[in-house]
Formats: C-alpha cells, sequence, structure tokens
C-alpha cells in the first residue's frame, strides 16, 4: 500500500501537488456480499421486518470464496439471532446484461430451505432460474422479476 | 409410451449397441411429457387437490404452474420421485436433468421441468403460502397489499451520513 502510494506520488509530482498530499489507504478489491456487509432483508416476514436498532449483518458466507453473488447463502445476525438467507441482489456490478441492485438484498430462509417471508415484493433477478441451486420457491413467492 | 425392457437393459449393459428404449424423433421428450401426461401421473398417484395455472408468457417464467397437496412428507416425496423417474425415462439425451429442490424439508418439494413448474405441499403449508392466489392475481394478491409501504422516518435528511453504531 506505501508502495503504490510513493509511486503514486512520484509519477504524479509534475502534475499537481494536491494530489501528492492526499493520503488513502488501498485495500484489495472487495466483493459483493461478505462478513459484516450489511444488508435488507427483502420478503414480507416478521423477523425481518420489525424494527431493530441494528442493521441485519451477514457473518458468514456458505461458499469457498468469502464473498457472496447472488444465488448464495449466508448467515445472517438479525435481532440478535442467526439466520440463513439467500442473496437476491447486490451493489456490485455483476456480469454485463444482468441487473444491479441499489441495496444489498437478501431474502431469509430456514434451515431446510423454506423461505420464511410469504411474499416477496421487490424485483428479483429472472437469472436465478438458470443458476444451479434450489430458487424455485424464492422465485414461487416473488411478484416481480427483473 | 415404450416400455423398459430388462432385455434392452441387459444389451446396453453388455456394450451392445446404441439401442435407445425411448420412442419418437429427437426433440420429442417435451410433447411427451407434457401437462396432459404429468396431471395424469398425478392423478394415479392420489393427489390431492391438483392446480394447474397457465402463466402469461410476458413473465418469461415457465407455460404452467402445478401446486398439489399430498397426504404426509411420504407422500409427496414419493410423488417427486415418481415424477422424476417418469421424466428420466422419457427424456432424450439433450434434454436437460432436472432435481429435486427441498428433498430435506418435510412439505414443501419443488420440481423445475423448462416449461412447467410443480409444487408439491402439505395443505397446512399450501394455506400459509397461498401460491395460488399469487399467480392468479399477480399484483391484486391481498398479502402483497397488506406488506406496509417503507416509509422514510420525519426526521431523515438525504445524504446525511447515519451516526456511527
Amino acid at each position: 500500500m506505501a508502495l503504490v502510494n510513493g509511486r503514486l506520488g512520484l509519477f504524479l509530482t509534475h502534475f499537481s501537488r494536491a494530489v501528492n498530499q492526499r493520503h488513502f489507504s488501498l485495500t484489495g478489491a472487495c466483493g459483493a456480499i461478505q462478513k459484516l456487509t450489511r444488508v435488507r432483508v427483502v420478503d414480507n416476514s416478521a423477523l425481518g421486518n420489525t424494527p431493530y436498532h441494528r442493521p441485519p449483518k451477514c457473518i458468514h458466507v456458505y461458499n469457498k470464496t468469502g464473498v457472496g453473488k447472488v444465488g448464495d447463502t449466508i448467515l445472517l445476525a438479525i435481532k440478535g439471532e442467526k439466520k440463513k438467507a439467500l442473496i437476491v441482489g447486490h451493489k456490485m456490478p455483476g456480469p454485463r446484461m444482468s441487473p444491479r441492485f441499489d441495496s444489498n438484498n437478501v431474502v431469509l430462509i430456514e434451515d431446510n430451505g423454506n423461505p420464511t417471508g410469504t411474499r416477496i415484493k421487490i424485483p428479483i433477478p429472472s437469472t436465478l432460474r438458470q443458476q444451479g441451486g434450489e430458487y424455485s420457491k424464492v422465485l414461487a413467492i416473488a411478484s416481480n422479476f427483473v | 409410451g415404450c416400455g423398459l425392457q430388462p432385455g434392452v437393459a441387459a444389451g446396453r449393459a453388455l456394450g451392445g449397441g446404441e439401442e435407445k428404449v425411448a420412442c419418437g424423433a429427437p426433440g420429442q421428450t417435451l410433447s411427451n411429457f407434457n401437462i396432459d401426461f404429468v396431471v395424469t401421473l398425478l392423478r394415479q398417484e392420489n393427489a390431492k387437490d391438483i392446480c394447474v395455472i397457465q402463466v402469461p408468457p410476458e413473465f418469461k417464467y415457465s407455460d404452467y404452474f402445478i401446486i398439489v397437496s399430498g397426504t404426509s412428507t411420504r407422500h409427496v416425496q414419493a410423488m417427486a420421485q415418481y415424477l422424476l423417474k417418469m421424466y428420466k425415462h422419457l427424456k432424450q439425451d439433450d434434454d436437460p436433468y432436472v432435481q429435486i429442490e427441498g428433498k430435506d424439508t418435510e412439505d414443501w418439494m419443488c420440481i423445475d421441468f423448462g416449461s412447467m413448474v410443480i409444487h408439491l405441499m402439505l395443505p397446512e403449508t399450501r394455506e400459509i403460502y397461498e401460491l395460488e392466489k399469487l399467480w392468479t392475481l399477480r399484483s391484486y394478491d391481498d398479502q402483497l397489499a397488506q406488506i406496509v409501504p417503507e416509509s422514510l422516518p420525519d426526521d431523515f435528511i438525504f445524504g446525511l451520513e447515519s451516526q456511527q453504531q
């Protein structure tokens, strides 16, 4: 990080003094949904909609890499409980012709895969159907597809 | 359709030629394994409350949406496995494989054959989710109307960062 900073400073010396003085740290590329991301629960379950003083946070991603994309299951800490959830949209841009959402959307599911809520009002990407995995139940309670 | 004969199976095991059990030209599975066939199979299996909803093509989801009730977990499992078995029997080599979703649940299993989606549930689960209402009434569904629309709190100011917790 310091190396890049120094190199950046050297490179831009003769361009602008202002840039040299800016100090920013560079982290590696972060993924869409990982541990400690705050998510938005998008179905009509009681657990997802009752207000709480802390937003629901991801505490584990069930994936080889720790980064969750659309269609991955994650573990949420919600209202002091642990609950599994399915990612249905994230703010990070994905493949070109796939939808990008303005919030990290998530649908609560039980341990056996049944959705906790009964309806989903927010649009769900229709590419979930083509992806291998158990998404038909979530698609069945969705009212809007994107 | 064509019955599965032990002689043919043995011939295949011995490596004797490309004998296909399924009859008909390639691309005919979908005409063999169509909605009428599935409903007939379900009636044979004593499925209760078979509900077939024709989905308009605008949704780009599937053509038919079938919801079926079973008497017990074992009944639902047996129906799902039977449907899968018939599909595997009738499908051609270039048709995609189909899996049963929800194998480890007790009350809700579903199978997605491209042009049809079938949900097998227990009557209690059916009451909770009311999928028929959603797929016939679409945006006029009453459970959707009961979802309180999200509203901003009164003291919300756009662009102001929230306090660190």
